[in-house]
C-alpha cells in the first residue's frame, strides 16, 4: 500500500460500560489478551498494511494514551517515512473546545491532514479487536470509484438492531444506512472502519461543522449526508474475527475466545502480521512446582504457583499456591492470594484478591483494588 | 555516571562447547528470554551509564542481530550510545585478536567519547552490579584501577579455574592466582575493572612493549606482579552465577528453577533489558500439564512439561512429555515423544525418535536445526 493513505484512529472515548477499568485510562488503553492494549490492534493493522502515517485522536484521560503512543516505536512507526502522533483537543485561533463527535475530531485536525495531503483517509476506531490488513479494502475503494468505503461484517439477524446497518444492492453499493434500526433491512453491520477520498470527506466535514443541529458524528451525520447527496458508498465485506469490546461481558468473552482458541484470529500466525505492543522487560513466565495451567494464555513475567483453567494472564501477575482461577482475565500486576477461588472475573490491573474467598459466579464480575476483603 | 564509559567485553570468554560454536557467548540464550550479555548491559543501564561499547571477538553478526540499534539499553539516544566494536583483521589471526587489539583498532571511536572512567566487564558472570556504588568505592580508594571480586567458601566446587586475588589490608591487590579447587575459601576475580581514562589508554599502549597476545586482564595482572600497578579490590556481595563451560551452562540455568536463586537474581528495581521479539503470550492447551518451568512467549504447549526452560516459540505437542530439558527458540517436540535431559539448540525438531534422553549430569546436546 502506498503512503498516500493516512489513518486517523478515534481513541477519545471513555468506555463507561467498562466501569472501573476505564477510571484512569481510556478504553483503547485497556488490556487485552494478556499482553496487549486494545489500540495495539488497529495500529498494528495499519503497520501491517504499510500505512505509516497515523493520527490518534485522544480526549478522555489522554495523558496515558499520549504517552503510550509515544513516537510510534512500539509498532515500528518511528522510521523515516513514518509518523504516529496523538492528536488531543487543542487551542486554535478560533478558540478551544473538546471534540464534540467523531466527525468533529477529524474536522478539528483538518490542518494535520492537509499537511500530509493524502489521497485517502482511513478512519478507524481505537477500541475494536481484529487482525487484518486494509489493502483489499483500499483496492475495492479505488476499483469501485467510491467516495467512501465502509467495512461491514455479517451479524446474526436477531442482533442486527444493535448495530449501524447497511442496506446494499447486488454490487454491495450502499443504498441505505440505518442506525440501530428496529426493522433492519440487512445483516451487514458497520465496523466503524471507513476509507474516504480525502477531498470528498473534507468538503462534508466543513459542511457538517457549520450545521448547528448536527451531532458531528460519522454514523449519524456524515454517512447519511453523503448518501442523501448521491455519493457512492461501497460496502467492503470483512471476513474474520471482529469484536467491539465495549462491555465487561464482551471484553471477557473476547478474551475467552483467545484463551480457548475458538476464534479465527490467530495471534501466533506471523504470516498475517504480528500485533505489536510495548515490551515489559519481564523474566519468562514461571509455573511453579504445584502450579497447573490449562486452556489459557499466559504472558511473560507471570508467576503461576496455583491452579489456572481457561484464563488470560498478563505480565507481572502472581497466582499464589493454593489459589484457583477459572474463566478469569487477570490483568497486569494483579495478585491472587492463597486460598482465593475466583470464577468468571476480570481482575483489574494491580488488584489484590485476598485469600479464603469464593468470588464470581455466572455473570462476569470486575475485581479491582483490594478485592475480597 | 555520564563520566563513565561502560564496555562489555566479549573477548576471551569461556568455551560453552557447541552452544558458543556458532555464536558469541554473550548471545547464548539464558532462561528462555535473555542473552547472557543482557545482564552486563543492563547493569550499565540501571547504573545510569549511557555510553556503552561492546567489544566483539567473533560472530559479530549475532551480536548485531541481538543488540539492533542498541537503544534498549540507552537512556538518552542523543547524549548516549551503544557501539559494537569489532577488529576485522583479528579474525585471520585469532591469537592476536585480543580486546586490546580491538580497542586499538577502534581507538578513535572510543577516544571521542567524553569520559573519565572506564568500567569493563565480561558477559560470563551473571550478576546485578550497581556500578554507582562500585565507582564511589573506586574514587574513594584514590587508585587508578579497581577490580570487583567475590569472596566464596566453596572454591573446591565452584568457580574452578577462575582467577583469584589476594590483597593487603588496604585492599591493594598483592597477587593474582587461579582457583585450582584445592581450598574452600577464595577471592574470585570477577574480571570487572574500573579504570581511570589515562590509565586505561596507558595499559593499551603498554601492551606493545610487553606482549602482543596479552589481553587487558593479563596486562593488569602483569602490572600487579611487576609492582607497576596498584589495584584496588572491591568486594561484590550479591549472587554471581558463572558460565564457564557447557556443563556449567546447563547446571546453572537449571539452578534458577530454584525459587531462592531466582529471587536473588531477578529484582523488581533492577530490570534486565533484552531484544524485543513481539511474540504473543504462550498458549496452554486443555491437556497441558506444566510444573516448575520457565517459559518464554510464543510457545504452544499441549503436552506435559516439567523442570524445564523453554525459549520463544517452542511447541510441545499433545502426548509429549518434556522433563528436565532446556529447549531453545523454535524447538518442536512431536506427538508422544518422551524427552529428558536434553539441551536442544534453536529450531530442533524431535519427531521420529520417541525417547531422546541424556543423563542428569550430561545433558544430550542436539544441534541447531537438527531433526531427529
Amino acid at each position: 500500500m502506498s503512503n498516500n493513505v493516512v489513518a486517523m484512529i478515534l481513541a477519545g472515548g471513555k468506555g463507561t460500560r467498562l466501569e472501573a477499568l476505564t477510571k484512569k485510562v481510556a478504553k483503547p488503553a485497556v488490556s487485552f489478551a494478556a499482553k496487549y492494549r486494545i489500540i495495539d490492534f488497529p495500529i498494528s493493522n495499519c503497520a501491517n498494511s504499510g500505512i505509516n502515517q497515523i493520527g490518534v485522536l485522544t480526549q478522555y484521560e489522554s495523558t496515558f494514551l499520549d504517552r503510550y503512543v509515544g513516537n510510534g516505536e512500539k509498532w515500528g512507526l518511528n522510521g523515516v517515512h513514518s509518523l504516529l502522533t496523538s492528536l488531543a483537543p487543542h487551542q486554535t485561533e478560533e478558540g478551544s473546545s473538546w471534540y464534540e463527535g467523531t466527525a468533529d475530531a477529524i474536522n478539528e485536525n483538518i490542518d494535520f491532514l492537509d499537511d500530509l495531503d493524502p489521497d485517502y483517509v482511513l478512519i478507524l476506531s481505537g477500541d475494536h479487536i481484529y487482525k487484518c490488513t486494509y489493502n483489499d479494502m483500499l483496492a475495492l475503494h479505488i476499483q469501485s470509484k467510491a467516495d467512501a468505503t465502509i467495512s461491514v461484517i455479517e451479524v446474526d439477524p436477531k442482533e442486527a438492531s444493535r448495530f449501524g446497518i447497511m442496506a446494499v444492492d447486488k454490487n454491495d453499493v450502499i443504498v441505505e444506512f440505518q442506525e440501530k434500526p428496529k426493522k433492519p433491512k440487512s445483516n451487514l453491520a458497520s465496523m466503524g472502519v471507513y476509507i474516504f477520498s480525502w477531498k470528498v470527506l473534507r468538503k462534508y466535514l466543513k459542511e457538517d461543522h457549520k450545521d448547528e443541529k448536527s451531532d458531528h458524528d460519522f454514523g449519524k451525520n456524515i454517512i447519511p449526508n453523503m448518501l442523501n447527496t448521491g455519493r457512492k458508498l461501497q460496502a467492503y465485506r470483512f471476513k474474520g474475527y471482529w469484536r467491539d469490546v465495549g462491555t465487561l461481558s464482551s471484553l471477557h468473552e473476547a478474551n475467552m475466545d483467545i484463551a480457548l482458541n475458538r476464534c479465527s484470529m490467530d495471534l501466533s500466525d506471523y504470516s498475517t502480521g504480528r500485533i505489536y505492543t510495548a515490551d515489559t522487560h519481564s523474566v519468562a513466565q514461571y509455573i511453579g512446582p504445584k502450579g497447573s495451567v490449562k486452556s489459557s494464555i499466559v504472558n511473560q513475567g507471570a508467576v503461576v504457583l496455583g491452579k489456572v483453567d481457561t484464563c488470560v494472564i498478563s505480565n507481572e501477575t502472581v497466582i499464589e499456591e493454593g489459589a484457583e482461577c477459572t474463566r478469569c482475565v487477570i490483568m497486569q500486576g494483579a495478585v491472587v492470594r492463597k486460598g482465593a477461588r475466583v470464577n468468571n472475573a476480570i481482575i483489574g490491573p494491580d488488584t489484590i484478591v485476598e485469600g479464603d474467598n469464593n468470588l464470581g459466579k455466572d455473570d462476569v464480575v470486575l475485581l479491582t483494588g483490594k478485592a475480597g476483603l | 555516571m555520564n563520566r563513565v564509559l561502560g564496555i562489555c567485553n566479549l573477548h576471551d570468554g569461556p568455551n560453552l562447547g557447541r552452544l558458543s560454536a556458532n555464536t558469541t557467548l554473550g548471545c547464548v540464550t539464558f532462561l528462555g528470554r535473555f542473552g547472557l550479555m543482557d545482564f552486563t548491559l543492563s547493569n550499565f543501564t540501571n547504573s545510569g551509564i549511557n555510553k556503552i561499547c561492546v567489544l566483539v571477538e567473533d560472530h559479530v553478526q549475532s551480536v548485531r542481530n541481538h543488540i539492533g540499534d542498541g537503544q534498549v539499553w540507552v537512556s538518552n539516544t542523543k547524549t548516549g550510545f551503544q557501539r559494537i566494536l569489532f577488529n576485522e583483521k583479528g579474525v585471520s589471526s585469532p591469537k592476536f585478536n585480543t580486546d586490546i587489539a580491538n580497542i586499538t583498532t577502534n581507538r578513535d571511536v572510543i577516544e571521542e567519547a567524553s569520559f573519565e572512567y572506564v568500567i569493563i566487564a565480561p558477559a560470563f558472570f551473571i550478576m546485578n552490579v550497581d556500578f554507582r556504588d562500585a565507582l564511589k568505592a573506586h574514587i574513594y580508594s584514590q587508585k587508578k584501577i579497581s577490580v570487583l571480586y567475590k569472596k566464596i567458601d566453596n572454591a573446591d566446587k565452584e568457580f574452578l579455574n577462575c582467577d583469584t586475588i589476594s590483597f593487603k589490608k588496604d585492599k591493594s591487590i598483592s597477587s593474582v592466582g587461579f582457583n585450582n579447587g584445592q581450598t574452600e575459601k577464595a577471592n574470585i576475580c570477577l574480571e570487572t575493572f574500573i579504570i581511570n581514562r589515562d590509565e586505561f589508554f596507558k595499559i593499551v599502549d603498554d601492551q606493545k612493549q610487553v606482549s602482543h597476545i596479552y589481553n587487558l586482564r593479563r596486562m593488569i595482572y602483569h602490572g600487579i606482579s611487576t609492582g607497576q600497578l596498584d589495584v584496588n579490590a572491591i568486594e561484590f556481595k550479591d549472587i554471581v552465577i558463572p558460565f564457564l563451560s557447557y556443563d556449567h551452562y546447563v547446571r546453572n540455568s537449571m539452578a534458577v528453577l530454584n525459587k531462592d536463586v531466582a529471587e536473588k537474581l531477578f529484582k523488581k528495581d533492577w530490570l534486565i533489558y533484552t531484544k524485543i521479539h513481539s511474540t504473543p503470550p504462550t498458549v496452554f492447551g486443555p491437556d497441558a500439564e506444566v510444573r516448575n518451568c520457565y517459559i518464554a512467549n510464543g510457545c504452544k504447549i499441549y503436552g506435559k512439561v516439567e523442570n524445564s526452560i523453554l525459549s520463544r516459540d517452542v511447541v510441545v505437542e499433545k502426548g509429549a512429555v518434556v522433563k528436565d530439558c532446556i529447549l531453545f527458540t523454535h524447538t518442536e517436540v512431536g506427538k508422544d515423544v518422551k524427552a529428558q535431559y536434553l539441551m536442544c539448540d534453536k529450531t530442533v525438531k524431535i519427531e521420529t525418535e520417541k525417547n531422546p534422553t541424556g543423563e542428569k549430569d550430561s545433558y544430550l546436546y542436539i544441534g541447531r536445526g537438527a531433526k531427529i
